[in-house]
């Protein structure tokens, strides 16, 4: 069985559902803030990764992306 | 002699009852089995006035231990909640034996469902069946004058309409209850590795299903950026904040220009808008809209507010609080009470305005309930009242009964629109004309007003700043117990009686954490485990119909065995699915139950080594409990810190100490207020302490 990379709950693609969601979410997110900040992908995560309002499952999907950036 | 029998619900109630129906209005108290009733002499008559506490027959399983299930076959049986249980049984000899002296029984329990359900149990059960012969004493009041009419005007019988929806709504939340909780509990046992007890059921699967969608869309929220752009302009020696037209601009840029384009301009008034508005009075509290406004002003929950109003109503103050009605019907004689609240000397001037009025007419709600009016005073005064909460909602009450007489307020709203450089911004006041009814509803109603200097079109206007800020979007809120209320209301997930008690059960099994209810782990699992498995649970649509169903039971529309039949099809084919599924089920509850459990150990980050997580252990050697650091068993870190001891209950507070940062505590006990306890022993704020 799949295991989520962050919770190790069962995974159905990458992540569990909960993460999933979170991470659909940012990546539907990433055009706004690309169109209105002009950033990239890298700087957009840090930028959620720090910010308030960011839900804690984001949060968590901002980490590990970032984690696995800098280990790439 | 000729005597009767009058079962009320509680000891104060039948106390009042007794006092009112007693010739000299001093009823005799007297005890049988330890069970404290009153007996009221009418000449040739003698009424034994006989209280219950609550419920004392439920519905039980017919055979069965602990876990088994399925349970279809069930009875009525004394209620039995450990000690509660002797109690109870000297509650039913009483009642059993005083019933074999009357000739006439009545029942005066609360005209509600649950209240006829009572009465009907124990004149059924414990009575030997004399339900069929029962009168109704029907009241909404405890005052003497209520309680000597409805004496006076008795029902020929017991609503067994009423009492046959309140059997029916007791029989499917019973089965569903704990066939379903049962299947839970069972699958994670079965599992092997863990165990739980696990709750779900009838309305409270739906209602936490809300609560995880709302968590979901929370914890999965990505702001995103926006700007707003703010400006002040100097009027007449004073600053205003002026709005530009747009709240949000999507872009850094836009925002950026705006501002460029409007420095150092001046702005000239385009248009002042003038609109008289009227602000209807509030309509009178069901108790729905009581639990919200009490939470919304004191923060109170919604069963602490209807604890104090049950109080109240049983110290003759308050009408019965458990009504859906915002309606006063013609026999209520408003004037009479807003004349005996004229004694109060905190009251008087309002009543007095108000009495000055020839027709007194209230600004009555759509709801209604046939049993009993809204909730209003009854004219009595609180004498006896100590406790500054009952107070607080005794206050809240009155002027909530004297505002819905009162006027509409009378409002100015002004919208001037001043032009900077092409760019539109507006500059919004406030005034109250004629106070109305929020006079009387202080300090509860808020006035809010901003009151602008006289400014006309053309005028030019000195704008002294221009600023752009960035902000973030917010998730939605989440639910409050007054927000939870109302949706379960908007609904129809559970009744007026019952929705406390579900957002009670909620937090008591563990499924939600804080006053703002965010969902834990566990309730995650709870709502994905059964939207996974057995979806059928988590039906609004269901629930809703039943709920409605059972409503036409009330009315005489519907039929008692065809909804059961219904609701236990139901039931039958969700209960298959879960037995057909226990493996996968168990393990992810029993995981999920294991990982709440952890989650509640964790008090925070070790602030000695600074990697560990500090947890709540108890001591296998001497049943004690203290924090220790996750990383002693590694060798890392010895970190360790003393706790309060039984009786005191120690919970992660999740959060730190403000002052020093330290992880806390919250500790509580029956006889104090809880209190939050940090655990650096040197903390600043233990200063005191330490020198005392």
């Amino acid at each position: 069985m799949k295991l989520c990379p962050i919770c190790d709950r069962k995974a159905e693609g990458e992540y569990c559902n909960l993460h999933e969601t979170a991470y659909k979410n940012i990546v539907q997110m990433f055009e706004k803030w690309q169109s209105s900040k002009g950033i990239d992908w890298k700087e957009y995560l840090g930028r959620i990764e720090v910010n308030p309002n960011s839900g804690s499952w984001v949060l968590e999907v901002c980490k590990y992306l970032l984690s696995r950036e800098e280990t790439s | 002699m000729f005597c009767t029998l009058i079962l009320s619900e509680k000891r104060e109630a039948a106390e009042r009852i007794a006092r009112a129906l007693d010739d000299s209005g001093t009823p005799k108290k007297l005890v049988e089995h330890g069970v404290p009733y009153f007996e009221a002499m009418q000449k040739n008559r003698q009424i034994l006035v006989v209280p219950a506490i609550g419920h004392l027959y439920n519905i039980a399983p017919e055979r069965g231990g602990r876990f088994y299930y399925p349970v279809f076959n069930i009875l009525w049986k004394p209620t039995s909640q450990g000690s509660r249980e002797t109690h109870v049984r000297n509650w039913i000899k009483a009642i059993s034996s005083l019933s074999k002296e009357a000739s006439e029984f009545i029942s005066a329990t609360d005209y509600d469902i649950e209240g006829e359900v009572i009465g009907y149990t124990i004149l059924k059960y414990a009575c030997g069946n004399k339900e069929a012969n029962a009168k109704r004493m029907t009241f909404s009041t405890l005052t003497m004058i209520e309680l000597r009419d409805a004496f006076q005007k008795l029902s020929s019988n017991i609503d067994f309409k009423l009492a046959e929806a309140g059997e029916t709504r007791h029989i499917i939340d019973f089965l569903w209850g704990v066939n379903l909780s049962r299947a839970l509990t069972l699958a994670v046992k079965n599992w092997g590795k863990g165990f739980a007890i696990l709750s779900t059921g009838r309305v409270q699967a739906p209602t936490l299903r809300f609560l995880v969608d709302r968590e979901k869309e929370i914890q999965s929220y990505v702001p995103t950026p926006y700007w707003e752009v703010h400006a002040k302009a100097r009027i007449g020696g004073k600053f205003y904040e002026i709005e530009f037209e747009e709240s949000k601009l999507d872009s850094e840029d836009m925002a950026r220009k705006i501002v460029e384009a409007c420095l150092g301009r001046e702005g000239l008034v385009e248009d002042v808008d003038t609109r008289i508005f009227k602000q209807s009075p509030p309509t009178p509290f069901d108790i729905g809209t009581l639990q919200a406004e009490a939470y919304k002003l004191f923060g109170f929950t919604p069963s602490r507010t209807l604890t104090i109003a049950e109080r109240l109503y049983l110290d003759a103050l308050i009408s019965y609080p458990r009504t859906s009605s915002q309606k006063f019907p013609p026999q209520i004689n408003c004037r009479e009470i807003i004349m005996s609240l004229q004694k109060s000397r905190e009251y008087a001037a309002f009543a007095s305005e108000l009495l000055k009025k020839r027709d007194l007419k209230p600004n009555e709600g759509n709801r209604d309930d046939p049993a009993h009016p809204a909730i209003h005073p009854t004219g009595d005064l609180p004498e006896k009242i100590r406790d500054s909460s009952q107070l607080k909602i005794f206050d809240l009450i009155v002027k909530r009964f004297f505002a819905v007489f009162s006027s509409p307020a009378i409002k100015e709203g002004i919208r001037i629109t001043i032009k900077v450089n092409e760019n539109t911004f507006f500059l919004h006041g406030r005034r109250i004309i004629s106070e109305g009814w929020l006079r009387f509803y202080e300090p509860y109603g808020q006035a809010d007003e901003v009151i602008l200097p006289t400014l006309e079109k053309e005028q030019k206007i000195t704008i002294t700043e221009v600023s752009s800020k960035e902000k973030y979007t917010a998730p939605p809120p989440r639910y409050n117990p007054a927000s939870l209320l109302k949706m379960m209301d908007d609904e129809h997930l559970g009744t007026k009686a019952t929705r406390a008690n579900i957002i009670d059960t909620l937090y008591q099994r563990g499924y939600l954490r804080e006053e703002r209810m965010a969902v834990t782990e566990l309730g995650f699992n709870v709502i994905e485990t059964l939207e996974e498995y057995a979806s059928g649970i988590l039906s609004v649509d269901f629930t809703r119909n039943l709920e409605d169903k059972m409503e036409t039971i009330e009315k005489g529309g519907g039929r008692k065995e065809e909804i059961l039949i219904e609701a236990v099809q139901r039931l039958k084919t969700i209960l298959e699915d879960l037995k057909n599924r226990e493996e996968p089920i168990g393990e992810e509850l029993g995981n999920a139950a294991r990982r709440a459990r952890v989650d509640e150990s964790v008090v925070g980050i070790c602030p000695v080594c600074k990697t560990g997580n500090l947890l709540i252990i108890h001591s296998m050697k001497t049943g004690k409990r203290f924090i220790g650091c996750s990383n002693f068993a590694k060798g890392l870190c010895n970190a360790s810190f003393p706790l309060p001891q039984s009786p005191y209950t120690v919970k992660s507070l999740k959060r730190n100490c403000k002052v020093c940062r330290w992880p806390m505590v919250l500790v509580k006990s029956r006889k104090r207020q809880p209190w939050n306890l940090c655990l650096n022993p040197y903390c600043p704020t233990k200063e005191h302490q330490r020198r005392v």
